[in-house]
């Protein structure tokens, strides 16, 4: 059910963005109607400077080129005999009917690269970086050339007033120093200041809302990365974040440059690479994190998957790395091959995703549709950087914040599905726990010092002096017929049932269900054993008369020694037990073989009778038997029998009667 | 005293000149670069507009009650005549400032923002042009129609540098009315630049905050607790504010949204924020508002937001103050109230809580300094950066929280599964197959089932005086090693090792006697090489004498519910532990009762299998009398010594 309210609200948010994001490029669109695009009509004069271009329209000497904007001049620049896009030209255009004492502007969202310097009416309304350079005769070309940057790429905006005819002639200085395209290569908007200004606060605004999202995210995910280290998915996603909000920060549209005016353009075009290397790296490796490969051959037996997405990786790290070190001259000429590389990256997360999808593996929705979107939004953002026509508005902003989204939704809901499962765990767990906990000796592993059960091992043991009882019970049917195995076990186990209780009262606890009894240990005192011997056969007293052992007497033997003992772990590592080794416990035995022989409940050996003081008994006797020779012992035994002194007489007493 | 020493003086110099106030600008190259917040004397005329271009008398001027008043201000408190300050002290009215400007560039042009500049509708001349209007101001202000654009004026400076600024203002609802926020004077081109990177700025901020609204929106649904919910309400809150309070990027993407809905939006986060801040904090620490209930503060705010809405705008406009000091109290006690608990806690969700906290109230208390005209940083709203620095640190404590919830799971979890593994070794687990329980969980107390079997008991010859002359330690090794080679063994054989008892072992072979005694001849055969083993090791050769006997066991399990164990009961059981004592007697390793071989010569029979093994006869009478009489249930008169030539012949 959570599943489809998720779902439900997934939609839901889609749909918002959607609606918010539609609703502001409607007004845009509202406004279009009275901003143009200069597109067609520009006249391109290549390596002439302003004045030269001037005097040339002063000459009315035609243009060497007529282009449409957002134009490249590469094409024009081989018709031209040169080779290298690096160099400058003029592009002129005349606007007509404008009217006269109303202020106009000018935009572009990437200053034409990669400087320029806006002309209107013969006199510089604006620049970007410096264009001047290059028009010095002894401008040499230098790679390595930083500072002073004379490339800068930030959004531009100028206002004018056209002349009082209402004709504005735009004339544009551009220098290309690195970028391996050259020319005015944006979309040119003309229209009044008021709605061009607009405009272009909105697209800021919306660019920088997409950027402050995705900085969070960025922040949360290396946070919950840094809570938790074993989640190297969050690590990458944070990643891509950041490079994903460094991409819509600095490409197209530069909001960074607006933040950071001394940006210099080429560390910018660096920042824009970013993206281009380090996300799909980073994807591809959070999905192989979600679904951790079952390393499936592709078409040969040594051509793993693992291996093909490593190679992957090392070429497009490489490249990446390469960008970062060497200068923007070159590092930008990798462009078309790290998008090559990334379409195939797309590929890769596509079909893997869709595999998924079919092969309906958990959360492969959530990783489609992210995926899907981004994958779309990438191929429209390069036919979108490749002919500015085809697609004017760029929305990579939109498909990337749609995809974070999914992506944290899918995080979140993994974390929290494994957490629901842990506790769902760890409640079956403990359940199990209890009924095992049933047949752990805890008393005697707590004799054996051992802070936590986990620590025992096999083979653990402990010298321990303490008190034994060993003790049979015989049950014999009233009516001298034989008992069964049924009624045997029920009233045995009856009679356990009754007996624990009294062993537990005295501190002590039962060792070892024997086969008709049990074997009960006192570790405090000996006077504990005496006593719960003692109320042990008032007890069955009572159980003798109660419901369960109707027709049935049953007859509790004791025999109580106290001694040595060696107590520890025995069996093997995964069916353990607990046992107690000494000779104690076999004299134990014997004795109460005798109380069977010599039809005494209770009696209690000489090592135990010495160390019971005579002031404590109370109204326990101890009363001396004749000295035993118990078999398998060099020594005859002293041995005592014990009984109640009142309860006695009162015994007497009944039996007179 | 200063204040009314400069009217003296203004008054003075008003009777002399027509522009009284003028402000140099000391330098005029930076603004350029930077902005300058011009704070200064202005002209100030009550309830007249007067017009740049009219040349009004010296006499008629001064029939106009006029003061010269430091901008930005209030006019609320201007020293007036008692019956104008009876109605500018409710902030209604209407006035005209004027300043005159000198030392600019000339024929530069300048501009300023006008956005909350005057309260609430105005009209900016420069010189004697109209530079920019908000609203329809009125000389008569109950006619005043306000409004508020989110723009810039723009004036260009003359030949010589000077400029006259003329602001009509009047104000019809507002509780504060003049000139009231900051006249900061740019460069037009630097002013554009300014403009754009507040832009980008708040912008970013407010990007910020929307998400963790959607996180903390989505983190509600998928965890469903109510932290998340009220973080997201809190944030949402604070969201409201950026975007419609002094940088209004509300109005740059809705111009149409009229003045009093803008501000009734501003308002929505002064009215959510106390009881949002309350109920999170309450949610994030329940020790916190121990005596005092978080709904208890939390519900004027809700009453307070009703009013909001439902009040006319100038009325909802005077509760502002009062709200103010709600939420600035509830900011403050909760943050008290969590410094206390770091006393009691030392945890780190109370120290980045209460760091937050001072974050935020440092960022209200430069607020409230700002709107009461101190200026600092270069007039910065510092309550912006606050929020969002409170927000972010916010979603990381809840994410931390979480965090922690999660991996304190998985530990518990990880422990669970040890302890589950060391009770497990202690689980009678095949004993518990024979009653026929796959899951453990349903086994209880007294369970029973009886069935035929063979049992086996297996003990160690002199057991207890070898042990006396090892250590501890050795004897639990030798044990240990013993049934490592011979629990296997019981198993092989389909066997059970019902009970370990000191060095013996009893073991039950369901339903097969002939598997018993097949497993008691491999014993034997697997201790010779044990033997040599132990000897090799220098531990005694220990030897095992074993007795198999077959009857009707019952099985089943008893003690008490808290220590359960498996408990066998039977006669027959005694009889395999007597046979196995007359092997020491008998010096035979394996005896066996005549039944066992009897069943076990059956089954073998229906296999079509011989028997591994021979038999011999030993009348019982041979052994001494005591046993004679204990063992008076096994009526038999014999007993069979297990021989096979893989075997040592005695024991």
């Amino acid at each position: 059910m959570t599943r489809h309210y998720s779902t439900g609200f997934l939609i839901f948010i889609l749909f918002s963005i959607f609606i918010s994001q539609a609703s502001a490029s409607s007004k845009i669109n509202k406004k279009n109607k009275s901003f143009e695009t200069l597109g067609s009509g520009w006249e391109l004069y290549l390596e002439k400077s302003p004045e030269q271009t001037f005097n040339l329209i002063d000459n009315n000497t035609p243009a060497d080129f007529t282009v449409t904007v957002p134009h490249e001049w590469n094409l024009e620049i081989k018709r031209f005999g040169a080779t290298s896009p690096n160099t400058y030209g003029c592009y002129r255009y005349v606007c007509s009917n404008l009217e006269p004492g109303t202020k106009y502007a000018l935009h572009m969202k990437e200053s034409p690269g990669t400087a320029s310097a806006f002309y209107i009416n013969r006199k510089i309304i604006i620049q970007t970086g410096n264009p001047f350079a290059m028009l010095e005769k002894d401008f040499q070309l230098d790679p390595w050339h930083y500072s002073p940057s004379n490339s800068q790429s930030i959004p531009l905006y100028c206002e004018f007033e056209p002349d009082s005819k209402g004709t504005a002639e735009i004339v544009v200085l551009v220098s290309n120093y690195y970028y391996r395209k050259g020319g005015l290569w944006d979309t040119v908007y003309l229209g009044k200041a008021d709605d061009i200004w607009r405009y272009n606060i909105l697209t800021l605004v919306f660019y920088c809302i997409v950027i402050g999202s995705l900085v969070f995210t960025g922040l949360l995910n290396l946070f919950q990365f840094a809570l938790n280290k074993k989640r190297t998915e969050y690590f990458f996603l944070g990643l891509a974040s950041f490079a994903f909000a460094v991409r819509i920060g600095t490409a197209g549209y530069c909001s960074l440059g607006i933040l950071l005016p001394s940006l210099c353009a080429e560390i910018k075009i660096k920042l824009e690479l970013l993206a281009i290397w380090l996300v799909p790296v980073s994807i591809l490796q959070i999905v192989f994190l979600i679904y951790p490969s079952n390393n499936r051959t592709v078409v040969f037996k040594f051509l793993k998957e693992k291996y093909l997405r490593y190679f992957l990786h090392i070429i497009t790290l490489s490249m990446g790395l390469l960008s970062l070190v060497l200068p923007a001259y070159y590092s930008n000429k990798f462009v078309p091959y790290l998008q090559d590389i990334l379409i195939i990256y797309s590929l890769y997360v596509i079909i893997f995703s869709i595999s998924n999808l079919i092969k309906r593996k958990r959360y492969s929705l959530y990783n489609f549709l992210s995926f899907f979107t981004i994958a779309i939004g990438g191929i429209i953002d390069i036919i979108h950087s490749n002919s500015k026509e085809t697609i004017p508005i760029p929305t990579l902003p939109f498909f990337i914040l749609v995809f974070v989204i999914i992506q944290i939704i899918m995080l979140a809901a993994i974390q929290n599905d494994i957490y629901k499962e842990t506790i769902k765990a760890s409640d079956d767990l403990s359940k199990l726990n209890e009924s095992y906990l049933r047949f752990v000796p805890k008393e005697f592993l707590r004799l054996l010092n051992k802070e936590s059960i986990i620590k025992t091992k096999l083979g653990d043991y402990s010298n321990i002096e303490m008190t034994i009882i060993f003790s049979k019970v015989s049950i014999v049917n009233t009516n001298s017929k034989e008992v069964s195995l049924d009624e045997n076990f029920n009233i045995f186990s009856e009679y356990l049932k009754t007996v624990s209780p009294v062993i537990k009262k005295y501190d002590g606890f039962v060792s070892k269900f024997l086969s008709g009894g049990f074997m009960a240990l006192f570790p405090n005192s000996n006077l504990d054993a005496v006593r719960a011997a003692l109320e042990i056969k008032d007890t069955i007293r009572k159980f003798n008369e109660s419901e369960v052992c109707k027709n049935h007497t049953i007859t509790p033997w004791l025999g109580i020694h106290f001694g040595k003992m060696i107590i520890g772990t025995i069996g093997e590592e995964n069916r353990m037990d607990d046992t107690v080794i000494s000779d104690t416990v076999n004299t134990a035995a014997r004795i109460e073989t005798v109380c069977e022989q010599i039809h005494k409940n209770i009696i209690i050996s000489e090592a135990i009778y010495k160390r019971i003081p005579q002031e404590k008994l109370g109204k326990i006797q101890l009363t001396p038997l004749d000295v035993i020779y118990v078999k398998g012992k060099e020594k005859p035994l002293q041995l005592y029998e014990v009984h109640r002194k009142k309860q006695n007489a009162e015994n007497l007493k009944e039996e007179g009667r | 005293m200063k204040k009314a020493l400069s009217i003296l003086l203004s008054l003075f110099f008003i009777s002399s000149s027509l522009f009284s106030a003028v402000y140099r600008i000391e330098n005029p190259e930076t603004l350029s670069k930077n902005s300058l917040n011009i704070i200064t004397d202005w002209d100030f005329y009550w309830g007249k507009f007067i017009k740049p271009e009219s040349n009004l008398s010296e006499k008629e001027l001064n029939n106009i009650p006029h003061v010269t008043v430091q901008v930005p201000s209030d006019w609320n408190k201007y020293p007036f005549p008692d019956e104008i300050k009876a109605i500018s002290k409710t902030g209604k009215g209407s006035g005209t400032y004027k300043l005159q400007l000198t030392n600019l560039k000339p024929e530069q042009s300048y501009a300023f923002p006008v956005y909350d500049l005057g309260y609430t509708a105005f009209e900016i001349y420069a010189d004697k042009e109209l530079i920019y209007r908000s609203g329809k101001p009125n000389e008569d202000w109950t006619q005043t129609q306000a409004e508020q654009h989110f723009d810039k004026a723009v004036f260009t400076a003359d030949k010589n540098g000077t400029t006259i600024i003329t602001i009509f203002i009047s104000n019809d609802f507002y509780r504060k009315g003049g000139l009231r926020g900051s006249f900061m004077l740019f460069e037009e081109k630097a002013y554009s630049h300014f403009h754009t990177k507040q832009f980008c700025s708040y912008s970013i901020f407010a990007g910020i905050l929307l998400m963790i609204t959607v996180y903390c929106i989505l983190n509600a649904f998928l965890k469903k607790n109510k932290v998340n919910l009220y973080l997201a309400c809190l944030v949402l809150a604070i969201f409201s504010r950026i975007v419609s309070y002094t940088f209004p990027i509300l109005k740059t993407l809705f111009p149409a949204i009229p003045f009093t809905t803008m501000l009734r939006i501003e308002y929505l986060s002064v009215f959510f924020i106390p009881s949002f801040i309350t109920l999170y904090i309450n949610e994030l620490n329940k020790a916190i508002f121990k005596h005092i209930p978080a709904s208890v503060l939390a519900f004027p705010s809700l009453i307070f937001l009703l009013l909001n809405f439902v009040l006319p705008i100038n009325l909802a406009n005077r509760m502002v103050p009062y709200m103010q000091a709600y939420m600035f109290t509830v900011i403050g006690l909760c943050s008290i109230l969590f410094a206390i608990r770091i006393f009691k806690d030392h945890d780190f969700v109370s120290i980045v809580a209460i760091f937050s906290f001072m974050v935020l109230a440092i960022g209200g208390i430069g607020d409230i300094l700002l709107i009461h005209h101190f200026t600092f940083l270069n007039g910065m709203h510092p309550i912006t950066p606050a929020f969002v620095a409170f927000s972010i640190m916010q979603i990381l404590l809840v994410a931390f929280i979480q965090n922690r919830n999660y991996t304190h799971t998985l530990e518990l979890n990880d422990y669970l599964v040890q302890t589950n593994k060391a009770y497990y070794r202690f689980v009678p687990k095949e004993f518990l197959e024979l009653l026929s329980k796959k899951d453990i969980t349903e086994v209880t107390l007294g369970e029973y089932k009886i069935s035929k079997a063979a049992i086996l008991s297996a003990d160690i010859r002199n057991f207890t005086s070898t042990s006396e002359k090892l250590a501890p330690i050795q004897v639990f090794d030798l044990l240990n090693t013993y049934l490592k080679r011979i629990a296997p063994l019981i198993r092989k054989y389909n066997g059970i090792i019902e009970k370990y008892l000191g060095d013996g072992i009893i073991a039950i072979f369901p339903n097969s006697a002939e598997s018993a005694l097949n497993c008691a001849v491999e014993m034997q055969e697997q201790m010779i090489e044990l033997r040599d083993e132990f000897a090799s090791r220098g531990m005694p050769r220990i030897k095992i004498g074993i007795g198999v006997h077959y009857g009707n066991i019952v099985i089943g399990t008893g003690g008490n519910t808290e220590r359960m164990a498996e408990i066998s009961l039977s006669k027959d059981i005694g009889i395999a532990v007597k046979t196995e004592s007359f092997t020491k007697r008998c010096m035979r390793p394996i005896l066996a009762t005549p039944v066992a071989v009897h069943i076990a010569e059956i089954e073998a029979r229906q296999n079509g299998r011989k028997l591994e093994f021979t038999t011999e006869s030993i009348p019982l009478n041979s052994i001494a009398k005591i046993q004679k009489r204990t063992s008076g249930s096994a009526k038999k008169s014999v007993i069979l010594s297990i021989k096979s030539d893989r075997i040592e012949e005695t024991l």
